[in-house]
């Protein structure tokens, strides 16, 4: 008899959020927003994603710096990003004229993680919220809550009405005046 | 250059992203192209602040060591200290491909990585921090 159970099947409950590939040692809670000493905890969880990224990787296998061999190859199943693309970020607006391979290696890790924490808090928000789905305003409450996303404070204002905008540069003007 | 050309591409951060929250969670399109956005704003903040670094030292080039230096100094210690074992493990496979190199080639031009104090730092933590 089948079982009419299909065996790809992973409702997990969300109490815990881990994933599958991400084996972790409970340190996922989602109970509290995440402090530094909460995020340091994960730390144990980016060494499996690299294994994940290894076996579940569809990240382009072109090696930006032409070089074939296999050892580059590994390192570039760590990323989750094309090289290429973020060498071409770091250049758009900076001045260095140079940037090695392991600067666009280690920025590349870096935005994987900053991804990954951003989104994380977005959804503890967006839980709070009592919404399903992540929306802009639990990104931007993230980022105006936190200092330590104040650099994407023009990246991610937080949404005003037109009248309330109005009434703010009306006060203003009047401060000035 | 095209949009998508200048920003991450949207794919790669919505399957991150899907991978890192639960099953249930979902995104909303604007949500996610907000964090593409704010990804790359990310990675420009990182390299303008090694890069004034570079700068300010009269180097031209940006090493892994100016980025690890940026991570710390924008307080994102955190990210710091986790990139720095991945780190090791690009710097072994780097290592290796010149060895192949340089055994197949004899021509001797390998750069020898430069891995400087700010990664033993790393390492050394990191080694200490694993044991949680």
């Amino acid at each position: 008899m089948v079982s009419s159970k299909k065996p790809n099947q992973e409702k997990k409950p969300s109490s815990d959020g881990a994933r599958n590939s991400r084996s972790s040692s409970g340190s996922n809670s989602k109970k509290k927003t995440p402090k530094l000493q909460a995020i340091a905890k994960k730390e144990p969880e980016v060494h499996e994603i690299s294994e994940s990224s290894s076996s579940g990787s569809d990240e382009p296998k072109k090696t930006s710096n032409g070089g074939g061999g296999g050892g580059v190859e590994d390192a570039n199943k760590m990323i989750r990003f094309p090289m290429n693309r973020v060498r071409r970020i770091m250049r758009s607006d900076n001045s260095a004229p140079q940037i090695m391979q392991d600067a666009v290696f280690l920025v590349n890790k870096a935005t994987e993680l900053f991804i990954e924490r951003f989104s994380e808090e977005a959804y503890e928000s967006s839980v709070q919220d009592k919404k399903k789905f992540i929306h802009y305003k639990h990104l931007s409450s993230v980022v105006s809550n936190d200092e330590r996303y104040e650099f994407l404070a023009d990246c991610v204002p937080e949404k005003l009405k037109a009248e309330v905008a109005l009434e703010e540069w009306e006060r203003s003007m009047t401060d000035a005046g | 250059m095209a949009d998508e050309d200048r920003l991450l591409p949207i794919a790669n951060v919505g399957r991150l992203m899907k991978q890192i929250l639960p099953s249930n969670a979902k995104i909303s399109k604007e949500a996610k192209q907000t964090v593409q956005e704010c990804a790359t704003e990310f990675i420009s903040f990182v390299t303008c602040e090694a890069s004034d670094k570079c700068h300010r030292e009269n180097r031209k080039t940006v090493n892994g060591d100016d980025i690890w230096w940026a991570l710390s100094t924008l307080g994102l210690d955190n990210y710091a200290d986790a990139v720095g074992r991945y780190l090791h493990k690009y710097r072994e496979a780097e290592r290796e491909r010149a060895e192949n190199n340089k055994s197949s080639n004899d021509s001797g031009n390998e750069r020898e990585p430069n891995i400087t104090s700010g990664y033993s730092r790393v390492l050394e933590k990191g080694s200490s921090s694993s044991a949680r």
